[in-house]
């Protein structure tokens, strides 16, 4: 069944309908919450509560925009309410917005180079979950879901110039969790600033 | 440092959302500057590693976890116009429910609509607000006689009932506006803030009262708000604790005035809002 006989048979209270959307989008939100949240509880308790929303809510679901933009937003405010609740309870941790970067935790390298990839995706991982929530929000929604900038701003609401500048300062924050981190730009980094040296050339002057 | 006034720039190059001047300018920049350069490279590995992300196992038990409190619930609902109920049980609400929303901490920053929502037309929300200041004395619940009295009232109400008295003539036309605020009201007439109040005339206030005394929340994503902090309910509203509203995004407008029972309210979603 198409994606949009879904959406109407859903607006008519059809829970199969449903469940057959839930099975449609679960992974793509489910994996969203789990990158927004600290534990995998939390993640599931975020993505049950926004595909809550979505049958609360589709029936005032307008589809002037794109369904998967409105389940983003969905997914995105469910984790944001969320963190605040922990936050509250003092749970969450995250870098603020003035570049004070938290003491890291002894990395261990090891030489295996399975284990260097390990290591560098743990850090990327703790990186983004340092990250002050509103920012991990926008940046997973571009780096991990591929989202425009417009489809950003659809998805939650705020301004393109605010998505841009968000996007810009949750890189810059986690470019430096990384540095002092040490493990993750020293190889990469270097790899691709040759690239860009060549392409900078290429469209440059 | 020059290099800072790039970042957003590089951000956005690496996004391909730059307008073709821009990008001129930011790549002609990039080909003379080493600093730029690295920081570009750091973003664009950045990017590969985040992107080579893989998705997530779904836990196992989470769809028919879904399920489970989908059922629990009633079937999704369009938002519906409730009837009108007549002023005076409205009024009745307005004494005694605000106070009760009042009376929650709140409500953090000013909200929608800001500082000054000029003049009579936050007598809506004014109404219900100011309910509580005069008061030592319980508020008074008014009665249909009182709500549809003839007498012309006193504008300096002794009590909370004489007050409200005469802010509901006030709202239906029988009376001109009330009496300038004490201090006490005008610092809770600020709070009208809450409520989204927004500028229109008296007589606009008084039948928009009339016709729909229910909370009403407007504004980009309203529906969304609602399906995230609301229980639906029968008659097509959602069900909202003060608690979530005391939370309200400043790009939403609530207007009008409910009672909060169990700690929680009542709110439609502006026909606006609702309407495919």
């Amino acid at each position: 069944m198409e994606e949009q006989e879904l959406i109407l048979r859903c607006q008519q209270g059809d829970e199969a309908a449903f469940e057959a959307l839930l099975h449609l989008y679960e992974k793509r939100v489910y994996t969203l919450c789990r990158r927004m949240c600290r534990t995998e509880e939390d993640a599931m308790e975020a993505a049950q509560d926004a595909f809550l929303a979505v049958w609360r809510g589709i029936g005032a679901y307008r589809a002037d925009a794109a369904f998967s933009t409105w389940l983003y937003r969905l997914a995105t405010n469910a984790c944001l309410d969320l963190l605040r609740r922990e936050k509250k309870r003092g749970g969450d941790v995250s870098l603020d917005d003035d570049e004070t970067v938290p003491d890291r935790r002894d990395p261990a390298p090891l030489p295996d180079e399975l284990a260097e990839r390990a290591e560098e995706q743990r850090a990327l991982r703790e990186g983004v979950l340092a990250l002050p929530a509103d920012y991990r929000a926008v940046l997973l929604l571009r780096e991990t879901e591929q989202l425009s900038y417009a489809e950003i701003a659809e998805a939650t609401g705020l301004e393109l110039g605010t998505v841009k500048s968000r996007i810009s300062r949750a890189r810059h924050l986690l470019r430096n969790y990384l540095t002092a981190d040490g493990n993750f730009f020293a190889e990469r980094a270097s790899k691709v600033t040759e690239c860009n040296r060549k392409e900078a050339g290429t469209h440059g002057t | 440092m020059e290099h800072e006034t790039y970042w957003e720039q590089l951000s956005a190059l690496l996004d391909g959302e730059l307008n073709e001047t821009d990008r001129a300018a930011v790549t002609a920049h990039l080909a003379q500057c080493a600093d730029c350069q690295a920081y570009l490279a750091e973003l664009t590995a950045l990017r590969d590693a985040m992107g080579a992300w893989g998705d997530e196992d779904v836990p196992g038990g989470f769809a028919e976890g879904v399920m489970e409190r989908v059922r629990r619930e009633a079937r999704p609902k369009r938002g519906q116009r409730r009837a009108w109920r007549g002023l005076a049980a409205l009024a009745a609400c307005a004494a005694v429910a605000l106070l009760a929303i009042h009376s929650v901490p709140r409500m953090g920053g000013a909200a929608t609509g800001g500082s000054a929502p000029a003049a009579a037309e936050s007598r809506v929300a004014d109404a219900s607000v100011t309910a509580a200041a005069p008061a030592q004395t319980e508020p008074t619940e008014m009665t249909a006689e009182t709500a549809t009295e003839e007498e012309a009232p006193t504008p300096q109400a002794d009590t909370t009932a004489d007050w409200l008295e005469t802010q509901m003539l006030f709202l239906t036309g029988g009376t001109e506006e009330p009496a300038a605020e004490t201090a006490e009201e005008t610092k809770l007439v600020s709070e009208d803030a809450y409520y989204g109040a927004t500028p229109e005339s008296a007589n606009a206030a008084a039948e928009r009262l009339a016709d729909d005394d229910a909370l009403t929340l407007a504004g980009e994503g309203a529906a969304d708000w609602l399906a995230a902090h609301g229980e639906p309910t029968e008659d097509g509203r959602w069900r909202v604790s003060v608690e979530a509203l005391d939370a309200l995004p400043d790009t939403l407008t609530l207007t009008g005035i409910e009672r909060p029972e169990d700690g929680a309210v009542l709110v439609a979603l502006a026909e606006t809002e609702a309407t495919p």
